[in-house]
């Protein structure tokens, strides 16, 4: 075990310590910070148009006040249902009806999804408020979820994955495997080597989240995401927060992730003990990404088809995905979490077994590609 | 002592190891020599355990060897393989705590090893920043560090100029002091027989002789003689073939460098040993004799004659 961890520890530092890693973990780091920043601050940017924002007004205009007639593009209806047909077309932004029962104005304000800002500001008390639709909470949850689920994972796998089987035919390349063999045995290499990137591949998630969530209070995204969040309270009764939705999901994912990480990285590392050169790497890895990119495209396709995503959330390939999308959105509940995750751990140590056999009785194999058949015989 | 007993190996049709044995024995330096391609790399695998065997087994103080025992042992693959990009003093130091040692200790071996190896200078610098020959003190060091129990090198010395050579073979000596078994391999005859104890020839994967390197060119030695007369006077050489039992007389001059070349001449023939000393009592009658001696093959000569 203490060779494990010394394998462990070389293969996470000669990572760290790479100018390239450093480089590329920076910009990961920045476009997550970016991507979840920018959309924030253009939702801000929006109400700065210099074009009027359209109200209709269906009422008494005279009530209202000269502030508010300049600042906006008014057009007069006759009655309410004239002006909530306007906002439902979108020829308006809002509408405002005279409504005597509306605390404290006496008036109302229509809107479809949410009420223009700038008609907020413009009124000095809170009017009451009604929305025609009243945003879909679950889908832009479920869209923010799918997003950091699905990428987070695909992308980290891939990459991590790929540099444990890179690093594997390095050590096979450049024959330093000889030494190492000599003193430590082969599933000692090959957990140290997959443990070493399963530690860098985690980090690495964290670092992105925290970039994400980072980018997306600076942006202001996250303002949106509070309103949201008490619609979403007010639905449910009140205590319900981001954080209580997003973190048991959050929790699962990274249990998941780890646990599929080894899966596939074990596969990736056990396959690339097959070749002898870097530039073969590709040939012999093409099986295990077609392993992760499939389960991915799947549940980006059919996230909204509920039956195709409970198959989705079991099969230990899309598991990873798919189970806590479906916390999120709270279509699964803890045990199923559970059983899936059980599946896939069964999955993950045949996994190992595979790729630990595959892994050591091809990496002394040098030249000529290993054979399947040959690499998974008993003998070494 | 490490032994390998019976031991046979084929690749497909080849076979490239056929009933092999041999002793290495400890506290000596066992020199292992045989033609490109005679089977050396594949039994030092086999005893590394990094090659599995068809049949046979390899024994290490008496008891079949034990895969914790073998990775005790120190080895230098034909194949050189350092980490290309991490510093030399680091990558020693990983191989020797994947060994076993603490840190301590194993940051204490590698500085003795680069400072013996004239290493030191070059302790943080990566391997692919090191000429080749600097690689190749890198790679024995790697060898050493844990203070193996049994050191097992494939060529150490290629590649080496004259002067690293002495400094490896200093090291490898002053480490068969301590007692361990040492089989090395090299195709630098002339260096296999200044630095050798014993010595295994093998060929088509078979042991064609083994034993001690000096009673090897004893035996091979045959019964030929050689004087070493003052003088550019090839008349002694005349002389010599009249006397009755004496055969293949030839004439050249000395190989001693202090001598000029005109001031004496070697004479070399074919006799008994009876025959070998009337001879030398003949020709310290008619003056003065330089020197006279049998004469021992060098090994290059012995290993064609084995190998043949």
């Amino acid at each position: 075990m203490n060779k494990v961890w010394l394998v462990t520890k070389r293969e996470v530092m000669t990572q760290v310590s790479s100018r390239a890693f450093q480089i590329g973990s920076a910009i990961m780091v920045l476009l997550a910070f970016l991507g979840a920043m920018l959309p924030g601050m253009f939702a801000g940017k929006e109400d700065s148009a210099e074009e009027k924002t359209k109200i209709a007004v269906a009422g008494s205009v005279s009530d209202l006040g000269p502030v508010l007639l300049d600042g906006f593009d008014v057009s007069t209806v006759p009655d309410p249902a004239v002006a909530r047909a306007a906002v439902s077309d979108g020829s308006v932004a809002a509408a405002l009806i005279e409504d005597p029962t509306a605390e404290p104005l006496g008036w109302l304000i229509v809107a479809k999804t949410e009420p223009p800002d700038d008609l907020l500001a413009a009124l000095t008390v809170s009017p009451a408020v009604e929305l025609l639709e009243p945003p879909n909470v679950g889908m832009i949850v479920k869209a923010i979820a799918s997003m950091v689920f699905a990428v987070v994972f695909f992308m980290i796998v891939i990459m991590f994955g790929q540099t444990a089987a890179t690093n594997t035919v390095v050590e096979k390349q450049t024959r330093v495997i000889e030494i190492l063999l000599a003193a430590v045995p082969a599933r000692v290499l090959l957990a140290g080597k997959i443990l070493g990137n399963a530690v860098l591949a985690f980090a690495t998630v964290v670092a992105l989240l925290a970039a994400g969530v980072a980018g997306a209070l600076f942006g202001g995204l996250g303002e949106t995401l509070k309103n949201y969040q008490e619609q979403i309270g007010a639905a449910l009764g009140g205590e319900t927060s981001l954080l209580s939705m997003f973190g048991p999901a959050l929790a699962w994912f990274a249990v998941f992730f780890l646990v599929a990480f080894v899966m596939f990285s074990s596969l990736m590392a056990g396959s690339a003990a097959m070749v002898s050169r870097i530039e073969e790497v590709g040939s012999v890895l093409t099986p295990t990404i077609m392993l992760v990119m499939i389960p991915y495209f799947l549940v980006i396709f059919f996230q909204d088809n509920l039956t195709v995503m409970r198959w989705l959330s079991y099969i230990p390939f899309s598991s990873p995905i798919a189970m806590p999308l479906r916390l999120v959105i709270g279509d699964a509940v803890w045990w199923e979490a559970v059983v899936a995750l059980l599946i896939l751990t069964v999955t993950t140590l045949g996994s190992i077994y595979l790729g630990g056999r595959i892994y050591s009785n091809s990496i002394l194999r040098t030249g000529a590609r290993t054979k399947l058949q040959d690499a998974l015989k008993s003998a070494a | 002592m490490l032994e390998i007993r019976d031991v046979t190996r084929s690749f497909g049709a080849l076979k490239a190891l056929d009933q092999v044995s041999f002793q290495v024995p400890g506290g000596r330096l066992t020199g292992f020599v045989g033609a490109n391609g005679a089977g050396k790399t594949t039994a030092m695998r086999i005893l590394m355990g990094v090659l599995s065997m068809d049949s046979g087994e390899v024994l290490f103080d008496g008891q079949p060897v034990s895969r914790a025992a073998q990775a005790d042992f120190g080895y230098m693959p034909e194949e050189r393989g350092l980490y290309p990009k991490m510093g030399v003093r680091e990558q020693l130091v990983y191989f020797a705590q994947l060994h076993g040692l603490s840190a301590a200790k194993a940051g204490a071996n590698t500085d003795r090893l680069l400072s013996q190896l004239g290493l030191t200078a070059r302790a943080n610098d990566k391997v692919e920043k090191l000429s080749l020959g600097n690689q190749q003190r890198a790679q024995i060091a790697a060898a050493l560090v844990h203070d193996p129990s049994v050191l097992i090198l494939d060529e150490p010395f290629s590649g080496l100029d004259p002067l690293a050579v002495e400094t490896v073979m200093g090291v490898l000596r002053e480490f068969a002091a301590k007692g361990a078994p040492i089989l090395f391999s090299s195709h630098q005859l002339d260096v296999v027989e200044r630095i050798t104890d014993d010595l295994i020839i093998i060929a088509a994967g078979q042991i064609k002789a083994e034993g001690a390197t000096s009673a090897l060119r004893e035996r091979y030695a045959g019964s030929r003689y050689h004087l070493v007369l003052p003088g550019s006077d090839a008349a002694s050489a005349t002389w010599v073939e009249t006397v009755p039992g004496v055969t293949n007389v030839t004439t050249a001059a000395p190989d001693l460098a202090e001598l000029e070349p005109a001031a004496a001449v070697d004479v070399a023939f074919d006799a008994s040993a009876e025959v070998a000393q009337k001879v030398l009592a003949a020709c310290l009658e008619r003056g003065p004799v330089e020197g006279f001696g049998r004469l021992i093959p060098p090994l290059s000569e012995v290993f064609k004659e084995v190998v043949a």
